[in-house]
């Protein structure tokens, strides 16, 4: 430990340069402590980073080719999607007759059928009765290319 | 010195508020500065005028204002103006100015008013009548023609008119009082109940104008909307016919299905379909509804997607109303959208 007191303390004039927290008086170490303070500090703060939960759901990005997700919201009211979903960022899409859309890009499956991927997503909504036959959601009449910017839209859903 | 951040502020305002009218003025579907028939036209005519008459005596107030404190900072309290010249302001300015005006005002109005409620002159009853009838929360519409009362038919919530000739509308009321206000085409007029109050208007300009309830008549009285669609003579008669055709019997079993999903669950207690055994009227008529435009009294158009919405949950797209929903097994609802949007 080479180092002198008035190497680890800090001039006042320093101090008074370096603002609040040093002001405090957090840096004005002392000789040994000095450096044991800061392997001390080092070792809480790696122990404190493993303590932050990674984040396991590993979340894909799903590119949909030559759509605009600004253009969505047009499609959804005039096609009527928003009486029958929740879909985040639409005002006015407050109903539960579908399944709410919230976090889409985490689903796995749409309509309990095909896995959720952006083509398959835009085949189920420009058609959801060949999809699934039966179900209550009806072709609304959307056209492939307003598919593309909706599911564009839905997977900025997280 | 720093200038006060209200004061600041006023011009910012003065130019937001400036915008925000510019923005209404258009030629919206629902605009009463785009006039399409000759009372609008007045309408808006009297706007103006009155609009720049108030501007100009605004404008020559605030310079006779600007000028006496020109004037007083100038010459302080020495500065007395001899007392007949301080009468003859009071007399002209306070006394004949504004009398002159807001006589010649009066009588422009009146006359405005005479011409609004003289189109269609002496022989209204001989003018094509139609019968709106006012809901909480939808518009009831009858056609009448006294000569063939078998040519007569009720629709809803979207007006058809020919264009170039006036046309009668008597307004009545079921529940509580409504105003029709079509603003392309004319004012407003209330629908009270127990009354009979009578409209004409004309549209010279085919093109479909959205019409609105203007008096509060509950919770969902923003979503009271109604077409006009003024169309030419020969459309309007082909339309009119149409109306009076029963709906089709229908072989397609989807729609077949349809029909029964429709009347088995309830939909004719309320509703009626020319030609089917639902003949009630406590709500819209739905004859030949896959020609209808909005549904809902104009809230949504009528397509696939949001018809199902509605007929699934009636009081999520519009809370209040009087519709319930009603349970369905997906493959009825589905067949019940195919019947209905068939029924063009």
């Amino acid at each position: 430990m080479g180092m002198t007191n008035d190497e680890c303390r800090m001039t006042k004039e320093q101090r008074v340069r370096t603002g609040a927290a040093h002001r405090a008086g957090v840096l004005r170490f002392r000789h040994s402590s000095c450096v044991m303070r800061h392997s001390a500090l080092t070792v809480l703060l790696l122990t404190l980073t493993s303590c932050i939960e990674p984040n396991i759901r590993t979340v894909r990005h799903r590119e949909v080719a030559a759509a605009e997700p600004a253009r969505a919201e047009a499609a959804l009211r005039s096609y009527g999607c928003i009486d029958c979903h929740v879909i985040p960022g639409i005002r006015g899409a407050n109903s539960f007759v579908g399944p709410p859309l919230t976090s889409w890009a985490e689903r796995r499956y749409i309509a309990g059928r095909l896995p959720n991927e952006p083509e398959h997503l835009i085949t189920f909504l420009v058609n959801p009765q060949v999809v699934k036959p039966g179900s209550a959601m009806p072709a609304t009449g959307i056209s492939p290319e307003e598919a593309r910017d909706v599911a564009a839209y839905l997977y900025t859903l997280r | 010195m720093r200038a006060c951040p209200r004061r600041r502020a006023v011009p910012w305002l003065l130019l937001v508020g400036c915008s925000l009218l510019a923005g209404c003025v258009g030629t919206g579907a629902q605009d009463m500065l785009a006039p399409r028939g000759p009372q609008a036209q007045r309408i808006a005519e009297w706007f103006w005028v009155s609009t720049a008459l108030a501007t100009v005596i605004f404008l020559v107030y605030c310079a006779l204002l600007g000028y006496a404190l020109w004037r007083g900072r100038r010459n302080g309290d020495a500065n007395e103006l001899p007392p007949r010249h301080g009468q003859n302001l009071v007399v002209w300015g306070g006394l004949v100015v504004p009398t002159v005006v807001l006589l010649g005002l009066l009588v422009y109005s009146v006359v405005t008013d005479r011409r609004l409620a003289t189109l269609g002159g002496d022989s209204r009853a001989d003018l094509l009548t139609i019968e709106v009838i006012g809901h909480q929360f939808w518009w009831e519409v009858r056609y009448r023609d006294p000569g063939n009362p078998w040519r007569e038919f009720l629709t809803a919530n979207e007006i058809h008119i020919p264009v170039g000739r006036p046309v009668r509308f008597i307004l009545q009321s079921r529940d509580v009082i409504h105003s029709f206000w079509v603003p392309n085409l004319h004012g407003k007029t209330d629908l009270i109940p127990g009354r009979l109050n009578q409209l004409v208007l004309q549209a010279d300009h085919a093109g479909t104008y959205r019409g609105q309830c203007a008096e509060f008549c509950g919770i969902q009285h923003a979503k009271m909307l109604f077409l006009v669609i003024a169309q030419p003579e020969p459309e309007f008669a082909a339309w009119w016919d149409r109306q009076l055709q029963p709906a089709p019997a229908f072989t397609d079993p989807v729609l077949a299905r349809g029909h029964d999903v429709f009347m088995q669950n309830g939909c004719g207690i309320c509703h009626a379909i020319r030609g089917t055994e639902a003949r009630a009227s406590v709500a819209p008529n739905l004859s030949w509804f896959g020609l209808r435009r909005t549904l809902a009294a104009g809230v949504r158009p009528n397509t696939r997607g949001h018809l199902g919405g509605w007929i699934a949950d009636p009081q999520g797209v519009k809370p209040g109303n009087f519709m319930p929903a009603i349970s369905l097994e997906s493959e009825d609802l589905q067949a019940l959208l195919s019947y209905l949007h068939a029924l063009r």
